[in-house]
C-alpha cells in the first residue's frame, strides 16, 4: 500500500501535476478568502496557535506565582483580567490555559480522525453485513452522552489531562465515523468506483486511492468543528474536577474556582469562560467556512 | 408501517445489548476494583480476596457480566456503594427531576427555535437572517454550563430575580418550584434553541428550492400557503430527528448543569457516582442516560413515520 | 366539463377584456432575463420574442442551457434571484405581465396560465395528498366550497385519465406510478381551465410508452378545453407530434421560428438543419450521424458575432464579427431566423446520408466471443441486512416470515460475435442495466453462466477476474461521475495501463496522449481535472479509459442518453469509427430505440427482467413482432410531422419485479393477449425466422406480422402504416 501511494505521488510530481492543479488550489484559496465565516474563523484559530505557541513570551506573570496581598484584585494596568483568589494574575493564566485547550482539542481529534476516518469509510465502502455491526456498534457508543462516557472512562484512567486526550480520543471516534461513513457511502455509488472496480483495481486500493481522497471534504469539516467539541469537553471535564488538576491553568478549571467569588470577583469565571467561547467559536467558524468552501454542491453553481 | 416499528424495535434491542457490554466493558476495566474501593488502600490481601469471593468478583468476566444483565432485566441494578442503598431506587427519585428539567429546556427551544428558523429562512440572506445564524453560532458555541453561569450573574447575582439554584419538588410547593426551574431550563433551553434553529432553517432552504414548491407558486399560491402549508410540513420531518438528539443531548448537559444550578438530579448522582467511584451506581447512572437516549430517538423514529406518508402508508417498496 | 365549472371560471376571471380575436393569446417582446454571477451577469433568455394564438401549441426547442425553460419560467414571472427579468414585455390577452403586482400575478398563475412541470417525481408535495394538491389549486382560484372542490377535482382526475379518482383522491403521491403522477400534474394544469398551458419538458422524465400516453392526453385536453399550450422540449419528435409551431433556441436567443411542417421541410437556420439531422431516426439507416464540432457554449462565455458561428458549417467573416442577428422573416415565408444568411441558404436537404453500403456484414460461423446463459440476478428487496424479511399477516394467526426478491433479471441468454453490437433495450426498470453489470461481475449473478471467450466468467475467482477486466470494459451513463474528480484525466487514463501492465513511464504518457487524440482530444487535456471539460467531453475521456487496456469488448451502459442529440451524434460517430478500426465488439444498453436502431447489429428487447423479442435490427424493427416491441416501436415520436405511426397504447404500468405476474411478464399489459395460456405458462424464447430471429411469445407467427415493419427503408410499408 505504503509503495503504491508513493509511486501515485511521484506520478503527481513528474508532469500529470499541472497548472490544473495549481489552478485548484488557486481556486480553494479564492473561494476561501471571499468567505468571511472561513476567514474569521481562520484568523481566530491562527492567532490561537500563536498565543499558545508564544505564551510565556507573552504572559507578563508566573502562572503560579501567588501574591495573597493582592488576591481577588479587579482589572488594572497590571492585571488586565485582574487577579483570582490566590492572586495569580488571570490574565496570564489565561493566555497559558490556551496550551492545555488545544493540546486536548487537536490531541483528541487527532486520534479520533486516524480511527474514526478509516473505520468509517472502510464500513461505508465494504456495506452489508460490516457494516451493519460496525455502525451498530458505533450507535451504541454515542447513546453516551460525550461528556458522562469521557468523565467514566476517566474514572478508569485517572484524572490525568493525557488522559482526558484518550478519554475524549474515544468518545468522538463515533462521530468522526459516521460522518466519514455516510461520505464514503455518497462516493461508493459513484460510477468512477464502478469504473475501477472494472478497471481491475483491488478493493484496498479503491478505498484508499479513489474513494478516502474524495471523502477528505466533509471528514476535515467535521474534525473542525469536533475540535470545538473537544475543548468545550476538556472545560466541562475540568469544571467538573476530572480533568485538568490544579494548579494547570485550565479554563475550566478557572471557572469552577470563579464560580465561588461570583459576586465579590466575576472576572475570575468571565475572562476564562470568554476565552472558551472565543476558541469555540474560532473552530466552529473554520469548519462552517471549510463546508460552504469545500461543498461540490456549491462549486456545481458556480 | 408495522415492519418499519419492529424493525427499529430490532435496532434497539441489538443497541440495548452492546450498550450494555460498552457499559460493563468501560467500568470493568477499572484498575481497583469494587472490593478496593470498598476496602479502602489499606486493605490485606485476604481481606480484598475474601470480599472478592464474597461480590463474586472472582468469576469470569463473562458470568458477571450475564449477571449483571439479568439483573438489570429485573430492575435490579445493584447496591450502591456509598449509599448503600438499591441503585434503582436511588436513579427513580433523581430521575424525574431530571426530566422535569430537560421536558421544560426542550419545549422551550422547540417553541423559539422552529418559529425563528423558518423566519431566518424565509428572509434567507437578510438582515433577519444574518441576526438569527449568528445568535445561533453564539448559542452552539458556549457551552450549556457556561450559558447557565452567565443566567445566575446576571438574573441571580445582579438582578436578583430568581434563586442561584436548588429544587423544590413541585407537589409541594409549585410556585417555588417553577421559580427555581425558570434558570436552568432557560439556560438548557437556550443552548438547544441555537441547534434547533439551525436545523430548522438548513432544512427550511432545502425544501424552499424543491420543484413541489416551485409549482405550487406556479400555481398561484401566496408566499404564506407556500411556506406554512408546502414548505414547513416536510421541513419538519428532519428537525424531528435533531429535536430528539437534542434531548438526549439536553440529558447529557445535565451532569453540568445539575452541578451549577445544585439540582439533585441523576446528573448530579451520576458526578457523586464518579467522585466516589461508586461502580454499580455509575453503570446504573449510564445506563439509563443512554437509555433516554435511545428511547428519544425511537420516538422520534416513530414521529418521523408519521408526518412521512412514504412511511405511514406502506413504506413497503 | 360542467357548466358550473365554466361559469365559475368566468366568475373568476373578473372582467372579460376586450378580448379582440385576432390578437394573439400570448405576445413575447425582447424578453430578456439575466442572472447576476460575481462577473458580467449571465443573459440566460436574450431579447426572446414570439407570440401564441388561442388553441395553439407551440414548441420551444433546443438543447440544456439554450435557456427555453427560464424563457417559460419568465412568462409567469417565476424567476428566483439572483435571476431578474430586465426587459420585453409580456403581453398576455392584452395586458403586459410585466407591469402587474405581484399579487395579481398570483390571480393569474395557476388560473389563466398554469405550469406542468417536467419531473413528476419531484413536483407533487410528498407529505400532500393529490387531492388536497388540486383541491387547493380550485379553491384558490374559484369560489367554491370544499365538497364542491373536492368534486371538481375528482373529474378533473377523472378527465386526465385516473382510473377510480373518487377513491384515490385521498392516496399520496408516492402510491402513484411516474405516469399517474404526471397525470395528476396534467390534472392540476387543467383544474381551472387555463386559457394558456406551459408544459415544461413534460414527458423527459417517462419512458417512452408512458410518453406517448402523457402525449395523447395532452393532445386530447388541449383540443376539448381549447388551451394554448407552450411545449418547452428538447425532443424534436414530440415537437414533430404535437406542435402547431415551433421556436428554435440557442445559447439563449431565438434563432428561428417557423410553422411546424416548414421547419422540418425547409430548416432557415444552419443549426436547426443540424439538430434534424443529429438524430437517428427509428425509420433510417445511416452510415454516420451528420454532427456539429464542439458543444453549445457557455452562457458566461459566449462568443462576439452569432452565438452559433464557431460550430456553424456555414459561417463567414461577418457572422463571426457582426454581433448577434435579429431574428428576421426569410423572404415571403412564415419563418423567421436569426441568420444573416437565411435568405441565401437552401437547408432542405438533409445532410444525412442514408446508409449506401448497408451494415457491416458480422461474420457469426465462428465461436462467439461473449456467450450469457441463463443469467438470473436477484437483488434482496430492501436495504440492509435482513432488510428483506417482511412479516405478513396473511395466513391469519402468528405472522409468517417471508424474505423477498426482485427480480431484476430472470433468465437472460444471449450472446456477442467479434465486431458485433449487440443491443439491450427496454424501459427504465426492466434490468437491462443490471445485466450489464452482471456479465462483467461487477454484480454477483444469482444464477446461470457467462463465458468470455471460453473462459467460465462466472467461475473465476476474484485475482482471476480482475486479470480479465483487461479484456472487458465499461462505460456508464453519467460521464460526470464515471471520472474520479480529484485526478487529472491523464492519471485515470494511465492508471488503467499500469494496472494491466500495459505500459509504465514514458511510453505510458505518449500512449495517453494518442488515446486522447483518438476520441478527438488533444493531448495536452491529459494534465486537465474531469470538471474542466463539458459532458461530451468527459464521455470521450471514459472511452479513451476504457481503450487504454486494449479490450475485445466494451459495454456502455446507456453512454448517450446524459448528452444533447448534437455531441450524442458525435459519440456515436466515435463508437462506430473505433469499431471500424479495431474490431471491438459492443453490448450497448439503452432505452433510446433510435440510437439503437443507429448502432446495433442485433438487439434484445427486455421486459421486467427477461428478454421478450431478440434478432438482427432488421428482424426486430420488421415482422413478426411480440407485442411489446410493437407498442414499443409505435409509441417512439418521430422527428417528422409527416410520419405519424398508429400507436399501440399500454393499459397500467409496468408491474413490481418483486411479485413479477405468472406466466408471461407482458400478460397484465399486452394487448393481443389470448386467454389463460399467458397467465399460466411462461413462453419460451423460439425461433421465428431463419436469421437467429427469436421471440417469447404464444401468439403464432401470423398474428405476431399484422404490421408490417417500422423500417421506411421498406418505402410501401411506411405508406401503409400511415393509411392506417
Amino acid at each position: 500500500m505504503a509503495v503504491e501511494q508513493h509511486r501515485e505521488e511521484a506520478d503527481g510530481d513528474d508532469g500529470f501535476l499541472s497548472e490544473s492543479q495549481k489552478e485548484r488550489l488557486g481556486s480553494f484559496a479564492r473561494k476561501f478568502r471571499s468567505n468571511t465565516k472561513a476567514m474569521v474563523g481562520l484568523f481566530i484559530v491562527v492567532s490561537l496557535i500563536l498565543v499558545a505557541v508564544f505564551a510565556p513570551f507573552i504572559a507578563p506573570y508566573e502562572m503560579n506565582e501567588t501574591n495573597i496581598e493582592d488576591r481577588t484584585e479587579a482589572p488594572s494596568v497590571e492585571h488586565p483580567f485582574g487577579t483570582d483568589d490566590l492572586g495569580r494574575d488571570i490574565f496570564s493564566r489565561v493566555v497559558l490555559g490556551s496550551r492545555i485547550s488545544l493540546y486536548v482539542g487537536f490531541g483528541a481529534i487527532s486520534g479520533a480522525l486516524l480511527v474514526g476516518a478509516v473505520v468509517g469509510v472502510v464500513s461505508g465502502y465494504a456495506g452489508g453485513l460490516t457494516d451493519e455491526i460496525i455502525m451498530r456498534v458505533m450507535d451504541a457508543a454515542m447513546a453516551f452522552p460525550p461528556v458522562l462516557l469521557a468523565l467514566t472512562l476517566l474514572v478508569v484512567l485517572g484524572p490525568e489531562l493525557v488522559n482526558v486526550v484518550i478519554a475524549l480520543a474515544f468518545v468522538y471516534t463515533p462521530y468522526i465515523a459516521r460522518v466519514s461513513r455516510s461520505a464514503a457511502l455518497a462516493e461508493r455509488n459513484e460510477a468512477y468506483v464502478e469504473s475501477a472496480v472494472a478497471r481491475g483495481e483491488s478493493d484496498t486500493r479503491i478505498v484508499f486511492s479513489e474513494v478516502f481522497p474524495n471523502c477528505m471534504a466533509p471528514i476535515l469539516v467535521q474534525g473542525s468543528l469536533n475540535v470545538s467539541f473537544a475543548i468545550l469537553a476538556e472545560a466541562s471535564l475540568s469544571f467538573l474536577g476530572l480533568g485538568a488538576q490544579p494548579p494547570r491553568p485550565s479554563w475550566g478549571l478557572m471557572i469552577n474556582t470563579g464560580r465561588g467569588f461570583m459576586e465579590t470577583a466575576p472576572w475570575m469565571l468571565l475572562f476564562p469562560a470568554l476565552a472558551i467561547g472565543i476558541a469555540v467559536v474560532g473552530f466552529n467558524m473554520l469548519g462552517d467556512g471549510l463546508r460552504d468552501v469545500l461543498d461540490p454542491k456549491v462549486e456545481a453553481i458556480e | 408501517m408495522y415492519n418499519y416499528v419492529i424493525r427499529r424495535v430490532g435496532f434497539m434491542a441489538v443497541t440495548l445489548f452492546l450498550v450494555t457490554l460498552i457499559a460493563f466493558a468501560v467500568t470493568n476495566i477499572l484498575p481497583g476494583n469494587v472490593a478496593l474501593v470498598i476496602l479502602g488502600p489499606n486493605a490485606t490481601e485476604e481481606s480484598l480476596a475474601a470480599l472478592q469471593a464474597q461480590l463474586g468478583l472472582n468469576r469470569p468476566l463473562y458470568v458477571q457480566y450475564f449477571d449483571w444483565v439479568l439483573g438489570l432485566l429485573q430492575g435490579d441494578m445493584g447496591q450502591s456503594l456509598r449509599f448503600g442503598e438499591p441503585v434503582a431506587a436511588l436513579i427513580a427519585e433523581r430521575l424525574p427531576r431530571s426530566l422535569l428539567l430537560a421536558v421544560t429546556a426542550t419545549l422551550i427551544a422547540v417553541a423559539l427555535s422552529i418559529p425563528l428558523g423558518v423566519y431566518a429562512a424565509v428572509n434567507q440572506n437578510e438582515a433577519p437572517d444574518l441576526t438569527a445564524s449568528m445568535f445561533a453560532f453564539v448559542g452552539i458555541s458556549m457551552p450549556i454550563f457556561l450559558w447557565g453561569l452567565v443566567f445566575i450573574l446576571i438574573f441571580a447575582v445582579w438582578f436578583n430575580l430568581f434563586p442561584t439554584g436548588g429544587y423544590v419538588s413541585p407537589t409541594e410547593d409549585l410556585v417555588g418550584s417553577l421559580h427555581r426551574l425558570v434558570l436552568p431550563a432557560s439556560a438548557m433551553g437556550f443552548a438547544l434553541t441555537a441547534y434547533i434553529m439551525r436545523m430548522t432553517r438548513s432544512s427550511m432552504l432545502e425544501v424552499l428550492s424543491a420543484e413541489y414548491i416551485k409549482l405550487a407558486r406556479a400555481k398561484g399560491m401566496s408566499q404564506r400557503v407556500v411556506v406554512l402549508r408546502h414548505a414547513l410540513k416536510n421541513a419538519v420531518i428532519p428537525v424531528i430527528t435533531v429535536i430528539a438528539f437534542q434531548f438526549s443531548y439536553a440529558f447529557g448537559g445535565v451532569v453540568v448543569l445539575e452541578e451549577v444550578f445544585f439540582w439533585p438530579g441523576i446528573g448530579r448522582l451520576t458526578l457523586t457516582a464518579i467522585q466516589s467511584r461508586d461502580i454499580p451506581l455509575i453503570q446504573g447512572c449510564i445506563i439509563v442516560v443512554a437509555l433516554i437516549y435511545m428511547i428519544s430517538n425511537f420516538a422520534a423514529d416513530l414521529l418521523y413515520a408519521y408526518f412521512d406518508p412514504r412511511i405511514r402508508y406502506g413504506g413497503e417498496e | 366539463m360542467s357548466a358550473q365549472r365554466a361559469e365559475n371560471a368566468e366568475h373568476a376571471d373578473g372582467v372579460e377584456g376586450p378580448t379582440d380575436s385576432e390578437a394573439p393569446l400570448l405576445d413575447v417582446r425582447g424578453l430578456r432575463t439575466e442572472f447576476r454571477t460575481e462577473g458580467d451577469p449571465v443573459v440566460a433568455s436574450n431579447g426572446v420574442s414570439f407570440s401564441l394564438d388561442r388553441g395553439e401549441t407551440m414548441g420551444l426547442v433546443g438543447e440544456s442551457g439554450a435557456g427555453k425553460s427560464v424563457t417559460a419560467r419568465s412568462i409567469m414571472r417565476l424567476i428566483d434571484t439572483p435571476g431578474e427579468i430586465t426587459g420585453g414585455e409580456v403581453v398576455f390577452d392584452g395586458e403586459d405581465l410585466l407591469e402587474k403586482s405581484e399579487k395579481q400575478m398570483r390571480d393569474i398563475r395557476g388560473n389563466r396560465i398554469a405550469m406542468i412541470p417536467q419531473d413528476p417525481m419531484s413536483s407533487l408535495n410528498p407529505v400532500m395528498t393529490v387531492g388536497e394538491q388540486i383541491i387547493e389549486t380550485i379553491r384558490r382560484h374559484q369560489d367554491v366550497s370544499k365538497s364542491e372542490a373536492r368534486e371538481l377535482a375528482i373529474e378533473s382526475m377523472d378527465d386526465v385519465g385516473i382510473p377510480d379518482a373518487a377513491e384515490r383522491i385521498d392516496d399520496y403521491p408516492h402510491e402513484f406510478s411516474g405516469g399517474m403522477r404526471q397525470r395528476v400534474l396534467v390534472a392540476i394544469g387543467f383544474s381551472c381551465e387555463p386559457d394558456l398551458i406551459i408544459a415544461d419538458e413534460p414527458t423527459t422524465a417517462l419512458d417512452v410508452t408512458t410518453q406517448a400516453k402523457i402525449l395523447d392526453l395532452l393532445n386530447e385536453m388541449q383540443e376539448r378545453e381549447n388551451t394554448a399550450v407552450l411545449m418547452i422540449t428538447h425532443n424534436l419528435g414530440v415537437v414533430a407530434q404535437t406542435c402547431d409551431h415551433v421556436g428554435v433556441m440557442y445559447a439563449g436567443n431565438l434563432v428561428e421560428t417557423a410553422e411546424l411542417e416548414d421547419l422540418f421541410e425547409r430548416p432557415r437556420h444552419p443549426y436547426t438543419r443540424a439538430l434534424i439531422d443529429s438524430i437517428p431516426e427509428v425509420d433510417s439507416e445511416y452510415d454516420e450521424l451528420p454532427t456539429l464540432d464542439g458543444a453549445m457554449p457557455d452562457l458566461s462565455d459566449l462568443p462576439s458575432g452569432c452565438n452559433f458561428a464557431p460550430r456553424c458549417p456555414h459561417a463567414t467573416e461577418a457572422c463571426r464579427t457582426g454581433g448577434d442577428p435579429a431574428l428576421e422573416s426569410v423572404g415571403d415565408s412564415t419563418s423567421r431566423a436569426a441568420c444573416i444568411h437565411a435568405e441565401d441558404l437552401d437547408l432542405s436537404e438533409s445532410t444525412a446520408v442514408e446508409a449506401g453500403s448497408g451494415r457491416r456484414e458480422i461474420d457469426r460461423s465462428g465461436e462467439p466471443l461473449f456467450e450469457v446463459r441463463n443469467l438470473k440476478k436477484y437483488f434482496s428487496a430492501g436495504d440492509g441486512v435482513l432488510g428483506n424479511v417482511r412479516l405478513s399477516w396473511d395466513g391469519g394467526g402468528l405472522p409468517s416470515v417471508e424474505r423477498r426478491y426482485v427480480k431484476a433479471v430472470d433468465d437472460v441468454s444471449f450472446d456477442i460475435y467479434p465486431g458485433e453490437t449487440v443491443g439491450l433495450v427496454g424501459e427504465s426498470g426492466c434490468g437491462k442495466s443490471t445485466v450489464a453489470r452482471t456479465v462483467l461481475r461487477l454484480l454477483e449473478p444469482t444464477d446461470g453462466e457467462v463465458y468470455f471467450e471460453g473462459e467460465p466468467i462466472h467461475d473465476l475467482g476474484s485475482g482471476a477476474i480482475r486479470s480479465l477486466r483487461r479484456e472487458m470494459q465499461i462505460i456508464f451513463q453519467d460521464p460526470h461521475s464515471s471520472l474520479n474528480p480529484r485526478k487529472p484525466v491523464g492519471r485515470i487514463i494511465g492508471r488503467a495501463m499500469e494496472r494491466h501492465d500495459i505500459a509504465t513511464g514514458e511510453e505510458k504518457r505518449e500512449r495517453v496522449g494518442e488515446l486522447l487524440e483518438r476520441v478527438g482530444l488533444s493531448a495536452e487535456a491529459a494534465s486537465k481535472y474531469p470538471h474542466e471539460f463539458s459532458g461530451g467531453q468527459q464521455q470521450r475521456v471514459a472511452i479513451a479509459h476504457a481503450l487504454a487496456v486494449e479490450p475485445k469488448l466494451i459495454v456502455c451502459d446507456e453512454p448517450v442518453s446524459a448528452l444533447d442529440v448534437s455531441v450524442q451524434a458525435q459519440i456515436l460517430n466515435l463508437l462506430n469509427e473505433i469499431q471500424a478500426e479495431t474490431d471491438i465488439s459492443y453490448l450497448f444498453i439503452s432505452h433510446n430505440i433510435g440510437v439503437v436502431r443507429h448502432i446495433c447489429d442485433r438487439v434484445a428487447v427486455m421486459y421486467l427482467g427477461k428478454i421478450a423479442e431478440f434478432g438482427r435490427i432488421g428482424d426486430v424493427f420488421s415482422a413478426p413482432f411480440h407485442p411489446y416491441t410493437e407498442s414499443l416501436l409505435s409509441a417512439v415520436p418521430h422527428a417528422n410531422p409527416n410520419r405519424k405511426t398508429d400507436r399501440i397504447l399500454l393499459e397500467g404500468s409496468v408491474p413490481s419485479p418483486i411479485d413479477p405476474p405468472s406466466g408471461c411478464p407482458f400478460q397484465t399489459r399486452c394487448p393481443k393477449k389470448i386467454g389463460e395460456v399467458c397467465e399460466t405458462d411462461v413462453p419460451e424464447l423460439e425461433d421465428v425466422g431463419d436469421d437467429d430471429h427469436r421471440i417469447s411469445c404464444h401468439l403464432s407467427i401470423e398474428e405476431m406480422s399484422e404490421r408490417d415493419s417500422f423500417i421506411r427503408a421498406e418505402r410501401q410499408s411506411a405508406e401503409t402504416v400511415e393509411s392506417d
